[in-house]
């Protein structure tokens, strides 16, 4: 059950004195086996202090964070610092040091910040007298016209036929010079009596007036040439300020890094302290710890703090506190938890599903796309973007794997029938196939069903266990309407057998009022749950018949696969034929081999899932020294 | 292949459907006497949290974003982007107004799949830090722009917008860039959206901003569907609110003022989306207009929650609460 059901919780409250709260929080933040939950029981008081401490820490993480990435610092893994951490005291020498090294890149920054800004303005200067070239008059005659309002700037491009739009109201010039990248040198001019209007709009679509630079002087190609001898003088000193950078980088990284990651721990620590309430000397770190962790925990705490700790341990009650889900999935099971958190986490009361969803997903994989030479292809793919660090690429694999499987079962690769099929080939056997996948689908129902039983048994829902669609009656309707059926049909059953179908039908028409009566559970009034309840009983029955045929889609889909590779080895001869199979391959794989994956989801989320998963949970997320922390190793969804 | 595609959304949708409130449900939020009450109704430990039930609904946008084919899928991830941009603005207000880093982090949608990290925003020192952080996102160039007139005038209105403008101008190019149902269903759902916000934006900018024409049309979209240019001009040179309201579809009574008429237009355009959506659900659902309808169900239930909340804060009665809902329509 273990990979079924989520850790049992603890609830632990540690009320530690004040000397000793960074110890007992280092050692916590260690283990990683206790998600923090804020609790102000009253009386108790929030510890602004910390909460400044917390600001100032993440005051010089931003710091020593644009440094490094300033001096261009290569990116370092979030370690745990070197240490014992005492927030209160460890930001006096952070600081110190990086006030230090401050002073050692200021000078560089201002230059570099300057000679930016410099060199900005003139390429700007030199686009405007560009534009000026056709004109033969010197550039300082065109500033301050009398009976015009002539203005250049930059704005978004975007924004340029927008500005044309808002000055509907009067006669205006707005002409476009250049473009760079989304921003655009515009030229716009009205007359003097309008240039209120103009400035309104033109400042309401972010426009930037720009100024020629002074060194503009004479006609526009004597003042362009200043500009750029002066802009290439600038570069020079651009170029010998990166010098610098990379001597400075190189002389400050191991102290930068090292400072950040010290920072980085301190202020995690901070953060969680500021959420313990306190009374007097005494705070409460209150949290979840998995059951199996609580002795580890209690002795690291005991160990870390030098007076005693009052440590109070409380079972877990799901139906009155949001319980955290923490599920130990096997490391190999991992990369598969995506297909169940795309829909939701499970919550504590709920089994997670993650281990059937994968075998039952990678089943219905294989069985639509059964084929050594495809599910290889599709192995090999998944190999590659595995390489390429992406996590899809192990699902995209063991699909390819399922696929070669019953590529085995059915005795094909590529199309052709390389050996004898040790089961079946689907378009030999398409009854056989067909009744597979309906009765795959109806086990696959049913553990659903069964899931749902001990979901409604761990929440202690008795409506839900026995009288709801997916509970006891439910699952006594679906087993007398399929097997009662077929039973009788085939002259095993009695007919007399059926008769339980009425029964069960009405129990489950009237199974609000009824756990209403039995457990005083929120009901609507009589009239409408009994209205309600036809409908739904209606949707049921049809439902159980359209779920499981809704299966019958995996024989379907093996047979389409067999037939459309058929076709393509049947259209491979001649000249050409590598071609058509190769194209043929590319389409099987590609376009089939993303639609069975999309209906083998769909046969999850929907037909299965109905059955049991809510999906409501909160994720355990530990406290941690540094970013994610070891949630991998816990399996921890977060 | 979009309707294997639809097959995967719909199976996902089918699942959750059936888990939106019923209206037993509404009945007893609307019967209950205190926001204490609420939570266990729908089955929440303790109060309502708004801020989490707005991120499971960023979730399920961002869940069925990946199953839809590319245009529609794309069209939906940025879509879903608006609940980005609501915490984008929401640290730029702590930033600006340096508001207490815990309550700014409290009041930020929980986001399962986001690119930033909340926290250092709402750290970051300056507004132009923020901007330097998100670097690289589509929003930092359009707040690049912005910045100048922010710094010289110090209002976040500037930043604000030139966000809103970037989003929704890319989502109309989106929404015409699909085609065949799926285009038909965004501008039906979607379209229909836009439009009633440019028309709400131009006269809340005339009554409450006070701006001028050039002003009102250069904070509007100029392509809205049923509320472009041509209506922004209209409403920056004057024209009165009923009018525009019933060239949209919407009647406004008479004896309400304007600022009345735009809270009115408002919630009957919020109705309206509600009315389409159950529509869309009762039908064939391997199209977009399946994951719009079921999208905006969900954003409706929680708008519906909040008003219920934030009612019982007040003190309204259920009756007076009931008048506010979208789904007494």
């Amino acid at each position: 059950m273990s990979m079924l059901a989520p850790e049992p919780m603890i609830e632990a409250n540690f009320f530690v004195l004040e000397p000793d709260l960074e110890a007992v929080t280092g050692a916590l933040a260690r283990m990683e086996a206790l998600h923090l939950e804020d609790a102000v029981p009253e009386g108790w008081t929030a510890s602004p202090e910390w909460n400044e401490l917390a600001n100032r820490y993440s005051g010089l993480s931003l710091r020593l964070g644009e440094m490094r990435n300033e001096l261009g610092c290569r990116p370092v893994a979030e370690t745990e610092a070197d240490g014992d951490l005492h927030p209160t005291q460890d930001w006096r020498e952070i600081e110190a040091r990086l006030v230090a090294l401050e002073v050692r890149v200021q000078s560089w920054q201002r230059r570099l910040k300057e000679t930016g800004q410099e060199l900005q303005s003139l390429k700007l200067g030199e686009s405007q007298v560009q534009l000026l070239l056709p004109l033969d008059v010197p550039v300082e005659d065109l500033r301050g016209l009398q009976y015009q309002t002539v203005m250049v700037g930059i704005m978004p491009a975007g924004n340029v036929p927008r500005v044309a739009a808002a000055l509907f109201q009067i006669p205006f010039i707005l002409i476009p010079l250049q473009s760079r990248k989304d921003q655009a040198l515009v030229l716009a001019a009205s007359s003097t009596d309008n240039a209120a209007i103009l400035d309104r709009a033109l400042k309401s679509a972010f426009f930037e007036p720009i100024t020629l630079p002074p060194e503009a002087l004479g006609r526009p190609a004597e003042a362009l040439a200043a500009l750029k001898r002066k802009a290439g003088e600038i570069q020079d000193r651009l170029n010998d300020l990166d010098r610098e950078r990379q001597k400075l980088a190189s002389e400050l990284s191991p102290e930068l890094n090292s400072l950040w990651r010290q920072a980085a721990a301190d202020g995690r620590l901070a953060e969680a302290i500021r959420r313990f309430p306190r009374h007097g000397e005494v705070f409460l770190i209150s949290g979840w710890v998995p059951a199996t962790d609580v002795d580890r925990v209690r002795k690291a705490v005991e160990s870390a703090a030098g007076h005693p700790v009052a440590i109070e341990v409380l079972k877990a009650d799901p139906n009155r506190q949001s319980v955290p889900t923490l599920v130990r999935s096997p490391r190999w099971l991992q990369p598969f938890e995506e297909l169940v958190t795309t829909f939701g986490i499970s919550s504590y009361n709920e089994l997670d599903p993650t281990l059937i969803v994968t075998v039952s997903f990678l089943i219905m994989y294989g069985m639509m796309f059964g084929d050594l030479g495809h599910g290889l292809l599709l192995l090999l793919t998944g190999l590659w973007l595995r390489h390429r660090k992406l996590q899809l690429g192990i699902l995209v694999a063991a699909a390819g794997a399922s696929g070669m499987l019953f590529g085995l079962l059915y005795g094909a690769a590529f199309g052709h029938q390389i050996m004898r099929a040790a089961w079946l080939r689907p378009l030999d056997g398409i009854w056989t196939i067909l009744i597979t996948a309906v009765a795959g689908g109806a086990v696959l129902l049913n553990i659903g069903f069964a899931m749902n039983l001990v979901n409604a048994w761990r929440s202690r829902d008795w409506p839900r266990l026995f009288l709801e669609k997916n509970g006891v009656v439910g699952i006594a309707l679906y087993w007398t309407l399929l097997g009662g059926g077929l039973g009788v049909g085939f002259g095993i059953l009695p007919a007399r057998v059926l008769l339980v179908i009425p029964v069960l039908c009405a129990l489950l028409w009237i199974h609000e009022p009824m756990a209403n009566w039995i457990w005083h559970s929120p009901s609507a009034p009589m009239g409408e749950a009994l209205v309600t309840g036809f409908f739904e009983l209606f949707e049921t029955v049809t439902g159980y018949a359209s779920n499981s045929l809704s299966f019958i889609r995996l024989g379907a889909f093996a047979v389409a696969h067999e037939g459309l590779s058929s076709l393509v080895v049947s259209y491979s001869g001649g000249r050409w034929g590598w071609l058509v199979m190769l194209l043929g391959t590319v389409l099987v794989v590609g376009f089939e081999g993303v639609i069975v994956g999309i209906q083998a989801l769909r046969l999850e989320y929907y037909e299965f899932f109905g059955r049991f998963f809510q999906g409501g949970g909160r994720p355990f997320v530990p406290l941690s020294l540094h970013t994610g922390g070891r949630h991998a190793s816990l399996g921890v969804r977060a | 292949m979009s309707l294997f595609s639809y097959a995967a959304a719909q199976g996902y949708i089918r699942a959750r459907l059936s888990r939106l409130l019923d209206r037993g449900t509404w009945a007893r939020l609307l019967e209950a006497t205190t926001p204490a009450e609420l939570g266990p109704i729908i089955g929440r430990d303790g109060r309502i949290r708004l801020g989490i039930l707005r991120g499971e609904v960023a979730d399920a946008g961002s869940a069925l974003a990946r199953f839809l084919p590319h245009a529609a899928g794309e069209l939906v991830a940025w879509y879903n982007r608006r609940f980005e941009i609501e915490n984008l603005k929401t640290v730029l207000r702590a930033v600006h107004y340096g508001t207490d880093r815990s309550r700014a982090l409290a009041s930020l949608i929980p986001l399962r799949a986001t690119r930033w990290r909340w926290e250092a925003l709402v750290e970051a020192g300056s507004l132009s830090s923020v901007i330097d952080q998100i670097h690289g996102s589509p929003f930092a160039r359009p707040l690049e722009h912005a910045m100048e007139r922010y710094q010289q005038e110090q209002r976040l209105f500037y930043l604000e917008i030139a966000v809103d403008l970037f989003y929704f101008q890319k989502l109309v190019r989106l929404i015409e860039s699909q085609s065949g149902q799926a285009a038909a269903d965004a501008r039906r759902f979607l379209g229909r959206w836009i439009a009633v916000q440019n028309l709400l934006w131009a006269y809340r900018y005339r009554i409450y901003g006070r701006m001028t024409p050039e002003e009102i049309i250069n904070y509007t979209l100029h392509h809205a569907f049923a509320a472009g240019l041509d209506t922004v001009q209209r409403v920056a040179l004057g024209s009165p609110l009923a009018t525009e309201a019933e060239r949209m579809g919407f009647r406004i009574s008479p004896e309400l003022s304007e600022v009345e008429g735009l809270t009115e237009i408002e919630l009957q355009a919020e109705r309206e989306r509600y009315r389409y959506a159950r529509a869309a659900t009762g039908r064939p659902m391997f199209q977009l207009r399946g994951v719009l309808a079921y999208l905006w169900l969900l954003e409706a239930e929680v708008r519906d929650l909040t008003v219920i909340v934030e009612g019982k804060r007040t003190g309204l009665t259920g009756v007076e609460i009931g008048r506010r809902l979208v789904r007494a329509a």
